[in-house]
């Protein structure tokens, strides 16, 4: 039970979380030869540590993951936020986030940098969650694809 | 080969999809696999479904069979609870369509084993179904799966020099973790300061192994890469015809590249200063300009002689940002 069990679970968890994170990055960015395995792996990396530091903070709440399976895909969801957001501050990211329009911008910034749930980004979009949640979708969808092209532009 | 994933399929698995993809064309659309070979099929699609480096060898050489060009759909971690986007798919590839459901959830529960050697055959030969069913074990994470997920996960790490500290574990005492295990006494630890005097009104300012997350959180903030290396430091400067009173200011090496670092410190008997180490405006008008080796903060408002009396146990504040330095 959490927290006595953390540090079994998140020892477990690590390689599985790695490899997730990686391989779903890996997915969209390896057409792009500015990216090596190595550096997304890299930032895969510091999103599982991210979201270790979380839990290990939530180690003062009793019961927060209630199961190592529950704990596993919290784990993964915490550090894909956190990818995300890495991978729209990252230096081959940034330029290409500029790219969107500024509606999937504010979208993607919203969700993934200010990490808001897409029922606070429709409070303040003044639109509906579910909008949030599909043109969110659409702009991920386009960033993604932005990044696995190679871009002369970016790179002095 | 993939621009950068390096990872070469074996001689029999480009020879088992080699001859799929004749069977293929020979049979319009029905390829068969043999029976000498549906054993080392499955023992592939094992490696296939749970391993990205192997997944995307697999697809390019179904795109130059094709002659197509395979787009990644968008996980269904980002649009479960939702209605599913529309899959893209694009002319070319013969097999196309999706595992129904009842197939897709049977492979991930139970494992290969499920699919008859007709299914294994044309699902070799299908980048969607395969791209799919790759993305619901790697949602669900079923326990037929989970052992070989991590070790994937294991060589990946290895491969790499992956580390991936667990705090409580790799970055503390078994005592340690017990303390920070108590709430009273959270924080108390992971933020401890390293603060050393280097001459005369000089001190350096570094983080403690527990501090690790802070320091790299910093350079992704102001270098845009949190595996920069950085340095800071404290100086004391004399206030002009004041010889009770100094003010303080912060150097940063190298200096800022992607946004001004706020750092607020706290000194004995004094209070709070803020201090702002600034993107230098070259960069800031030309990201491709030369960056500087350091860059140091304004002097703050004057201190007594006794700011500076530092005894030991400095800390970085939790979860505190700007960071918080809380000297003593």
């Amino acid at each position: 039970m959490w927290p006595d069990d953390y540090i079994a679970w998140a020892v477990r968890a690590r390689p599985n979380a790695v490899q997730g994170i990686k391989g779903m990055l890996n997915q969209h960015l390896h057409t792009n030869p500015q990216w090596t395995e190595a550096g997304v792996a890299v930032l895969a990396e510091q999103a599982t540590r991210h979201a270790f530091d979380v839990a290990n903070d939530h180690c003062r709440h009793p019961e927060y993951c209630r199961t190592e399976a529950e704990f596993k895909v919290w784990v993964r969801t915490v550090a894909l936020n956190e990818v995300l957001r890495l991978l729209i501050r990252h230096r081959l990211g940034e330029p290409r986030f500029q790219l969107l329009s500024a509606d999937q911008r504010r979208l993607l910034g919203m969700r993934y940098l200010d990490q808001l749930p897409p029922g606070d980004v429709a409070g303040v979009l003044r639109v509906s969650a579910d909008e949030v949640r599909e043109q969110a979708n659409q702009a991920l969808d386009a960033f993604f694809q932005m990044l696995g092209q190679a871009d002369v532009e970016t790179e002095s | 080969m993939s621009a950068t994933v390096d990872y070469q399929m074996t001689r029999d698995q480009r020879e088992l999809l080699t001859n799929l993809r004749i069977s293929d064309e020979a049979t319009q659309g029905r390829p068969q696999l043999p029976a000498a070979e549906v054993a080392l099929a499955r023992d592939y699609m094992l490696l296939l479904l749970v391993d990205d480096r192997a997944e995307i060898a697999h697809i390019e050489l179904l795109q130059e069979f094709y002659r197509a060009r395979f787009r990644y759909p968008l996980s269904r971690r980002f649009w479960q609870g939702g209605p599913r986007p529309p899959l893209v798919v694009v002319a070319g590839f013969r097999h196309n369509q999706l595992l129904p459901e009842q197939t897709a959830r049977a492979v991930a529960e139970r494992g290969p084993d499920v699919l008859s050697p007709d299914e294994l055959a044309v699902l070799l030969l299908n980048p969607y179904a395969l791209w799919d069913l790759a993305d619901l074990i790697d949602f669900v994470l079923p326990d037929y799966w989970l052992g070989r997920m991590d070790q994937v996960g294991r060589e990946l790490m290895e491969r790499h020099g992956l580390e991936v500290a667990i705090p409580g574990v790799d970055e503390a005492t078994a005592p340690e973790r017990e303390l920070k295990r108590k709430p009273a006494l959270m924080g108390s630890l992971r933020g401890q300061a390293h603060v050393e005097a280097h001459g005369a009104g000089c001190w350096s300012l570094s983080f403690s192994d527990e501090a690790g997350a802070l320091a790299r959180r910093i350079a992704e903030h102001a270098y845009g890469d949190a595996e920069t290396a950085f340095t800071l430091v404290l100086y004391r400067v004399p206030v002009p015809s004041q010889s009770d009173l100094f003010q303080a200011a912060v150097e940063v090496s190298p200096a800022p590249t992607k946004n001004d670092l706020v750092l607020v410190v706290t000194f004995p008997v004094a209070g709070e200063r803020t201090f702002t180490l600034e993107v230098p405006p070259e960069l800031k008008f030309d990201p491709a300009a030369e960056p500087r080796e350091k860059t140091r903060s304004e002097p703050c408002c004057p201190l007594p002689a006794g700011a500076f009396d530092l005894k030991g146990g400095s800390e970085w504040r939790d979860d505190a940002w700007p960071p918080v330095l809380d000297l003593r």
